[in-house]
């Protein structure tokens, strides 16, 4: 339970990156373009945290970014007059002068997310707000857009959904009606397509039929695709891939180097953290031990056996005065367990600081060598004992007898007394418990790589990822991305560079072996995070780079190409499917050379922004109908039964 | 029923009674107390009723928080006596039967008090070799010492050694102790093991020729 605990929280954590990463990496406002109508997104099926990522993602497109509102609209109340809401939108865009071209021409784009249930009222939900922009002289552009999500379990609401669709789509009364947008929640090849992406997609599509072109072929249609000519091919589907700095990715990438580092695994000198430790905290962790014993002059004397009185229960009574002054101090007494915690945090620190790895303290703590270890490395005397008394007649009773037993009882139990307290030691830094808390401890970091290495995986599709290090250290495209940064990070730590944060790093693992740590585990990700998020380049230096690279070989060129064209495989799959009437948009800056390669190779249509830091490319299919999707058969056989 | 909170008594010899004092505040809604002494120990023990105390709290005089009670040394010397100290609702549910089974079970209402005085004197015979000092001690007291309450101590960088003499001290009997090694710098003293029983101690060191070196 514990773990699944820390999973959340480390996924929580790094959404959180995430937000920081992207606010810090927000389009400048001289790279954004301006929409020239306003836009109503109206959303449908889906929550709040849905319509503010689509939100982001629009926004983020625009320089005038209050050309826009989003609606979540609720399609399961049978009031579904929207009208009035309608207008007071457009009233308030109105006072506010939004800077558009003018309000009389208006994108009306509902997005509907089927995933758990059909949508409602679809068609009514649609009319009203339909019928009030005809009623207001309003001329509306309506581009909608289907999510699905790919599912047996859902096909009957997608046929319902998309039958609503249809019937929509196919009625003339509503105004320009474009086809609709088909997207799924998977791609072709049956991954997981992130969130984000779907939203940039629909962004991108409604943004790019909604801007100035700066090119020569400013006259032709932006998305044939999404205008309506073919009354059987209702829908279209797209996909946006971008060329950028992959950020977020190297950032994550990083991280795990960064554990890896801080918890010593690629440190080969790792096996020596154990010799190389200084052992100085056995010397408080002894004295400690020995403070207690009656001392006299500095040194540890046994007086206190002679100041028994022979008589009745003598034996009784030396005993009681050799626990009282021997045998609980020498145990540590009621501060044994803080003494050994102690010296077991000592040792834990000096094994950390050393680069030792979790992996081989579990072998040193399970090799059964610590103790010998520790008594090699102790050079700690910490006492002096006093001499044996005079041998004199008539003090002889004392050099005899009982308390001479006593006495050599006493002197061998000090003499023995560090070894012991080094034995215990050794035995409690190699309790079950500490062994337990290894284990804790590498699944705890185990698990936090795989939540950032779920979350790379999953921004492939979100972040085209050129491995910019290793083209710079190798020029060799199938460098292991993983290795490179490794190396990278190993590179600057070994010069020292992350001192602060590896002690940090090593504070939180030590208590979390002592014990001691808090439950929120994530804070080991701040470590990672702080270490490496300021030395990620910028996104022009990337692009810079990468334009370098394009210019000194054609044929990485196209190798990038080839990566961008897989990055933006279609969320949809198709019975037979040509691709020559597919279009490409691109939003870049031509005088990088990738920029151009792109737009030739795929004879794009090109959305100029000059100095802009990163290529955004949208692919669009050409039309098709319902009927050419692979799986339609069975979601109609299932939808259409009822 | 419940132990007085705080529970204290303190014998003087010169009025010959003992001072009880508790908490008052922690009697809650109790309205009664008992102040009883005890015979015997363990399973044995039994109420003496030759000191008895059993009265509505009220009528205690002041803040309601001590009594006084005679309670003579008798001819035993220093000893420990044994009281117990509860509150009770009222008189009937603090029986005798009820309070002495409760003392049974509740050792916590038990205290002692250390009656008697003794005046005893003492002397030390010395002897010095190399670094240590043998020291032999010799007591002389007018009143029986029960064990325990009697012991020696010295005392040299931190090291505090305070023991009790083995078994009781005889009265009017000069007793001559087994001999003990300290530290050849160091000085013993004979002292009440405990600080409480100093009223009870008279101590008085003697001199006495130092021999032998």
């Amino acid at each position: 339970m514990a773990i699944d605990k820390n999973i959340v929280t480390f996924e929580e954590k790094l959404i959180r990156f995430e937000k920081e990463i992207e606010e810090a990496n927000e389009r400048q406002n001289t790279t954004r373009m301006k929409a020239r109508n306003f836009m109503f997104f109206l959303i449908l099926g889906a929550d709040e945290k849905i319509k503010k990522v689509l939100e982001r993602k629009v926004r983020d497109l625009l320089c005038n970014p209050d050309a826009c509102e989003f609606w979540e609209i609720d399609d399961s109340s049978d009031n579904v007059s929207y009208g009035e809401q309608f207008e007071e939108v457009l009233s308030a865009a109105s006072n506010k002068h939004v800077d558009v071209v003018d309000l009389n021409n208006i994108f009306l784009c509902p997005v509907v997310f089927v995933k758990d249930r059909a949508v409602k009222n679809l068609v009514p939900i649609l009319d009203s707000i339909g019928k009030h922009a005809r009623s207001l002289g309003r001329n509306a552009i309506w581009q909608p857009f289907t999510v699905i999500h790919r599912s047996v379990s859902q096909y009957k609401n997608i046929y319902q959904s998309l039958e609503q669709m249809k019937n929509f789509l196919s009625n003339k009364e509503y105004g320009a009606t474009n086809r609709c947008c088909l997207l799924g929640d998977q791609d072709a090849n049956g991954f997981a397509v992130p969130l984000e992406n779907i939203m940039q997609t629909i962004a991108m599509t409604v943004v790019l039929q909604n801007v100035d072109k700066k090119t020569a072929d400013a006259d032709k249609p932006l998305l044939n695709s999404a205008s309506m000519q073919i009354a059987d091919n209702l829908f279209f589907t797209a996909r946006n891939a971008a060329v950028t700095n992959p950020i977020r990715s190297l950032i994550f990438q990083r991280m795990c180097s960064a554990i890896d580092f801080f918890s010593g695994k690629t440190d080969e000198d790792s096996r020596m953290a154990a010799s190389k430790i200084n052992y100085s905290f056995l010397a408080p962790y002894l004295s400690a031990h020995f403070e207690k014993l009656p001392k006299i002059d500095g040194k540890i004397t046994f007086f206190p056996l002679y100041a028994v009185m022979d008589g009745p229960d003598f034996k009784k009574r030396l005993e009681d005065v050799i626990s009282q002054f021997y045998t609980k101090p020498l145990t540590g007494g009621e501060k044994k367990g803080e003494l050994l915690w102690n010296a077991k945090s000592g040792f834990l620190k000096e094994y950390f600081k050393g680069n030792g790895s979790l992996s081989y303290l579990r072998e040193v703590v399970e090799g059964k060598e610590l103790s010998s270890i520790l008594r090699q490395r102790s050079s700690f005397q910490g006492f002096e004992i006093e001499p044996p008394l005079p041998k004199k007649s008539n003090i002889s009773a004392f050099t005899s007898g009982m308390y001479a037993n006593a006495r050599r009882y006493c002197n061998d139990e000090v003499e023995k007394g560090s070894i012991r307290a080094l034995d215990d030691l050794a035995e409690y830094i190699a309790s079950k418990q500490t062994l337990q808390a290894i284990a804790e401890a590498e699944d705890m970091l185990k698990n936090a790589k795989e939540c950032m290495q779920h979350r790379i995986r999953a921004l492939r599709d979100a972040e085209t990822i050129f491995v910019l290090d290793s083209l710079i250290a190798t020029g060799d495209t199938t460098a292991d991305f993983e290795k490179e940064q490794n190396k990278w990070f190993s590179d600057k730590g070994s010069s020292g560079h992350y001192g602060k944060w590896n002690d940090r790093f090593d504070a939180m693992l030590c208590d979390i072996l002592l014990g001691k740590a808090p439950e929120d585990r994530s804070a080991m990700l701040d470590v990672c995070y702080d270490v490496v998020k300021g030395d990620i380049g910028s996104n022009t230096d990337y692009l810079i780079e990468l334009n370098r690279e394009c210019n000194r070989d054609s044929n990485r060129a196209n190798e990038f190409a080839a990566i961008v064209e897989k990055s933006w495989c279609y969320t949809l799959r198709f019975v037979k499917r040509s691709e020559g009437n597919d279009a490409t948009c691109i939003i870049g800056d031509s005088d990088y050379a990738f920029c151009r390669t792109l737009s030739e190779k795929f004879h794009a249509t090109v959305f100029e922004v000059p100095n802009f830091d990163r290529i955004d490319v949208l692919h669009i299919s050409a039309p098709f109908s319902l009927e050419n999707l692979m799986e339609w058969e069975q979601i109609e056989k299932v939808g259409g039964a009822e | 029923m419940k132990p007085l909170s705080d529970f204290k008594g303190r014998w003087d010899s010169t009025t010959q009674r003992i001072k009880f004092t508790w908490n008052a505040k922690a009697i809650e809604k109790d309205g009664y107390i008992v102040i009883v002494a005890i015979s015997g120990e363990g399973d044995s023990i039994s109420l003496n009723s030759k000191t008895y105390y059993g009265g509505d709290i009220r009528c205690i005089e002041g803040q309601g928080d001590s009594i006084s009670l005679p309670v003579p040394a008798g001819s035993r010397g220093v000893y420990k006596a044994v009281f117990c100290g509860i509150s009770a609702l009222n008189a009937s549910e603090a029986n005798d039967a009820a309070v002495l089974d409760y003392c049974k079970s509740n050792p916590e209402c038990l205290i002692s008090v250390m009656m008697g005085k003794a005046e005893l004197s003492w002397t030390e015979k010395c002897v010095k070799q190399d670094f240590v000092k043998m020291v032999e001690i010799e007591i002389t007291s007018n009143f029986e010492i029960e064990p325990g309450v009697l012991g020696y101590q010295y005392a040299k960088d931190g090291v505090n050694i305070k023991l009790p003499f083995p078994g009781k001290i005889e009265a009017r009997k000069r007793k001559k102790y087994p001999p003990i090694l300290i530290p050849k710098d160091c000085d013993v003293a004979v002292v009440p093991c405990d600080p409480q029983f100093g009223g009870n101690l008279v101590i008085q060191k003697k001199k006495k020729s130092i021999f032998g070196f």
